[in-house]
């Protein structure tokens, strides 16, 4: 192990983000420290020229890789960013998403799919002990015209769920779905399970074929691991496509898998994406005026939201 | 008589207050990073932030100019800790708000799996060793600086990072794998 890996291994250890830090809410417990501090009597006067006003202290000599354990301030700090559309892709370096970044690093299961091309697009924890991460290749691009007007241009996308795992009995399976084989995945063997084919892309296959659309199918695998349960879901042409895109799912330590999160973040799950605000693209989507090669590009499901819309 | 005279050598001037507002104002959030990373909960770390700073008032005379500040203060902080883990501190008489709202927002969770190994090779070594590692990782500290705050020379700094370094390579390699984790399956929809 060079010395560089040992850096980075115990940089990206680090319990604590400075910029987190210094966004606490301690502006007034700070300043009645102070007045408590300098209202004490001192032990002598400060020689003259001892200190240079105008000398600043030492600054980090690189930017830290940080990982932070403040929970409320995170998740204030995400709300602020949300409110504010800080979420908006421009803002990648922003303290909230500093914090975002790192509280996601540390609640997330540090999971990879390098299967190649495959990039990670997106994470959120969306509720206690919950979450998800987004994966996705740009291997699919189709161009056709819905309604006459519409040109859709997609990826593939793979979405990772996860949560702790309840004490209570797991919910029944969904009738719509079969097991189709078993998949081993990192720490767990996995049951993969197939819709139907009138699932294809949120379309009925009929309309899916018209428009050119690959003929595949929806696909889920899950398994426990460490306490988790996990389900990743994606679509392919069949159950052995998929089940080689589960093998390449890799289990990563943590400052790996910090790294591949994107240096942009969107939310997903129906809240704002990259670049649209809610209300803006509520209001555009009429299949005309939109520029559905923008969207398609940022969440699957609007983009089958939309095909349906387009075309129902 | 005594308390007058006392009172007139502890007031202090215009100038050591500015200074010390500004020494304040620059090195917060270094110190209470560090405070963070070491104290075992909040109401420690706020302690910890508040005799440091109530130290360099009252040694105002005593502290360096300019950069070399930032770890003559490390240096004190470093120090208040031993005395904190020892238990020979002093409670909270000057950080009552502070160590309420740190506590309020600071949430002292376990690492994530993936730091862990670090986190306990780190544990594995000498205080010595896992300090000197701390400041130059976490504080992102210089050798120069790291001498300044355990108060040796720079070559003896260097040299101690580097040996620090190879017992530290030395007990994350010596780690044992990682234990195996609950595997299963479940039928869910």
């Amino acid at each position: 192990m060079r010395r560089e890996e040992i850096e980075g291994l115990i940089e990206a250890a680090d319990p604590v983000d400075r910029d987190a830090v210094a966004g606490l809410p301690l502006g007034e417990a700070k300043r009645e420290l102070y007045e408590a501090i300098v209202a004490r009597p001192q032990e002598g006067p400060r020689r003259v020229g001892a200190a240079s006003p105008g000398s600043p202290p030492a600054l980090p000599r690189r930017s830290r890789l940080p990982r932070l354990a403040i929970a409320a301030v995170a998740a204030l700090a995400v709300l602020g960013a949300f409110i504010s559309g800080l979420f908006d892709g421009s803002s990648g370096s922003g303290t909230a998403l500093a914090a975002a970044r790192q509280r996601l690093a540390r609640v997330s299961p540090h999971l990879l799919l390098e299967a190649p091309g495959w990039e990670m697009q997106a994470a959120e924890q969306s509720g206690a002990g919950e979450g998800r991460i987004e994966f996705a290749v740009d291997d699919l691009e189709q161009h056709g015209f819905l309604g006459g007007r519409l040109q859709i241009e997609t990826q593939s996308v793979a979405r990772l769920t996860w949560r702790v795992q309840s004490p209570q009995a797991p919910r029944g399976r969904d009738g719509r779905q079969r097991t189709v084989a078993t998949a081993q995945v990192p720490g767990a063997r996995a049951l993969v399970r197939a819709f139907g084919r009138e699932e294809i892309s949120g379309l009925p296959s009929r309309r899916a074929r018209e428009l050119g659309l690959p003929a595949e199918r929806s696909f889920s695998a899950v398994w426990l691991d460490a306490g988790l349960h996990l389900r990743l879901d994606s679509t392919a042409p069949n159950a052995e496509s998929f089940v080689r895109l589960l093998g390449s799912l890799r289990k990563v330590q943590g400052p790996t898998w910090l790294r591949a999160l994107p240096r942009r973040m969107k939310l997903i799950g129906g809240r704002p994406i990259a670049g649209i605000p809610l209300a803006e693209w509520q209001i555009a989507f009429h299949c005309g005026p939109l520029s559905a090669a923008l969207t398609a590009r940022e969440d699957p499901a609007l983009v089958a939201y939309f095909r349906h819309q387009c075309h129902q | 008589v005594a308390l007058q005279v006392a009172e007139v050598r502890s007031a202090p001037d215009e100038e050591t207050e500015v200074w010390f507002a500004r020494l304040y104002a620059e090195n917060w959030d270094a110190i209470l990073s560090y405070a963070l990373r070491r104290a075992r909960c909040p109401e420690d770390a706020a302690d910890l932030v508040a005799e440091t700073f109530l130290v360099a008032w009252r040694r105002a005379a005593d502290v360096p100019a300019g950069p070399k500040a930032r770890a003559w203060l490390y240096g004190v902080a470093r120090r208040l800790l031993a005395n904190q883990r020892r238990g020979a501190r002093r409670r909270g008489r000057l950080v009552g708000r502070l160590r309420e709202e740190l506590a309020a927002a600071i949430d002292y969770e376990a690492p994530p799996s993936g730091e862990t190994a670090v986190m306990e090779a780190l544990a594995r070594l000498k205080e010595e060793d896992r300090e000197v590692l701390m400041l130059a990782g976490w504080e992102q500290l210089e050798p120069a600086e790291i001498a300044g705050v355990l108060e040796i020379s720079a070559v003896a700094a260097r040299s101690r990072l580097h040996r620090a370094r190879r017992r530290f390579r030395a007990a994350f390699e010596g780690l044992e794998p990682a234990t195996a984790r609950s595997k299963g399956e479940e039928e869910e929809g």
